[in-house]
């Protein structure tokens, strides 16, 4: 069989496959076909039911608000929390504040938060935003800090990202209001906080134990440490 | 009208239990699709929420048939994927980052494929050179046609059907599997790029 002739069989048993049909394929390709079996199989995952309903909450909520889109973010960001609330239940939402990462609302708590950034589009509120929720992250940190060394196994490079993506956010979004009349104060807010940080993650380190957690914190340090050494030197030109 | 299609026409007017149900149907598929993109479960769960939100906000543009839909949201996720990716590789190395995670411990798969196979096969999927992870993931995860894949990807029908035939090839190879002409140890077109 030509290469062509095999790919089209192999595709043509694929179909029938995905398809839920019985599948057959010509006797050399029967082994592809086998593994293939074993790989849907495999891909067969559920979304755990506290993310999907975050997910969903998040979908009915935005939706709600652009369809009623009034007039003041306050207003907005209440009704998000309320639709939220009573979407998911407001003990939910409440007791997800603390959720840290692994736990079954954490999902809940990351959703909230994205109703707060699809609701505030400028980038100055953006930039607030991710450094509120950048300081969070850092809290959970802080936390599954102390859980893994009272030997319980989490996930603190996960973490580690989460924190480094909302400060790149941030920044990204610092960028964006370069030309507003606010840049200038919004720029000093951002590094007061990350210095603050930055003494926040050095005293993580300290307390890590030797391995990929305390090369992640450092790897983190340096990420930090950069931004705000790029900020300045952008000061001097 | 079938019940897809019609919670896709209730989408497209703004109905949000329209997407929900579309979430329902699609999501489970598509977090398997991105757990092979982008490896990490958390960052897979955070993107599916935002292809949806993604796709909640532009449906209303959005112009085909359910079957369109389903390819419309993985070249959302595909985007979104590769996104992350760039935001990932402008930070240092972050050594736990990129540790394998395996799919949730209350997945069905475990019961019929046994754990030990699931893991291994997951593996053997993460070890593909991208391009052919991204086409048997979304062939097999996603239950999209090689046409289909081909327009998310932007690339020939016969390029699809040749890197799903690699892919199944070394996923073979990978578990040991016996498959005639493929040197042992090797696997198949590991410098191909689908860009």
């Amino acid at each position: 069989m030509t290469d062509a002739r095999e790919h089209d069989a192999l595709d043509a048993a694929l179909d029938r496959l995905v398809q839920g049909e019985p599948a057959s394929a010509p006797e050399g390709l029967e082994p592809l076909l086998q593994t293939a079996r074993a790989a849907r199989e495999a891909f067969s995952i559920a979304v755990p039911e506290g993310v999907a309903r975050a997910h969903v909450a998040t979908l009915t909520g935005v939706a709600t608000l652009e369809r009623r889109r009034p007039r003041h973010r306050v207003a907005l960001v209440l009704i998000a929390a309320a639709i939220t609330a009573i979407l998911l239940g407001g003990a939910a939402v409440t007791a997800s504040a603390s959720a840290l990462p692994g736990e079954i609302l954490y999902p809940v708590k990351r959703a909230v938060e994205r109703i707060e950034l699809v609701i505030h589009s400028d980038p100055a509120s953006r930039t607030k935003l991710h450094l509120e929720f950048a300081q969070r992250r850092l809290a959970e940190l802080s936390a599954l800090q102390a859980l893994r060394r009272a030997g319980q196994k989490v996930d603190v490079g996960a973490a580690m990202s989460s924190y480094q993506a909302e400060v790149k956010a941030a920044e990204d979004a610092l960028a964006a209001d370069a030309s507003s009349a606010g840049y200038q104060a919004l720029a000093a807010s951002l590094d007061a906080q990350l210095q603050r940080h930055l003494a926040v993650l050095a005293a993580l380190r300290v307390g890590a134990i030797p391995g990929p957690a305390q090369v992640a914190i450092t790897n983190t340090i340096q990420h930090v440490g950069s931004a705000l050494s790029a900020r300045d030197a952008a000061l001097l030109v | 009208m079938s019940d897809l299609e019609d919670a896709l026409e209730r989408a497209r007017a703004g109905d949000a239990n329209g997407m929900a149900e579309l979430y329902r149907a699609y999501a489970a598929p598509l977090l398997a699709y991105l757990v092979t993109q982008v490896r990490r479960r958390e960052d897979a769960e955070d993107l599916l929420g935002e292809v949806f939100l993604s796709a909640m906000r532009d449906v209303s543009r959005f112009d085909g048939n359910i079957g369109g839909f389903r390819a419309w949201l993985y070249r959302i996720a595909s985007n979104r994927a590769v996104d992350l990716a760039r935001r990932n590789a402008r930070r240092p190395e972050d050594p736990l980052a990129v540790a394998f995670e395996q799919p949730g411990e209350a997945d069905p798969a475990g019961e019929a494929l046994g754990r030990v196979d699931r893991e291994r096969l997951w593996r053997a999927v993460m070890a593909l050179p991208e391009a052919q992870r991204q086409v048997v993931a979304m062939r097999l995860a996603g239950g999209l046609s090689a046409p289909e894949i081909a327009t998310v990807v932007g690339k020939p029908l016969g390029a699809v059907k040749a890197l799903q035939h690699r892919a199944l090839v070394n996923l073979t190879k990978a578990l040991g599997g016996p498959y005639p002409g493929v040197p042992e140890g090797r696997l198949e077109g590991r410098e191909e790029t689908i860009d």
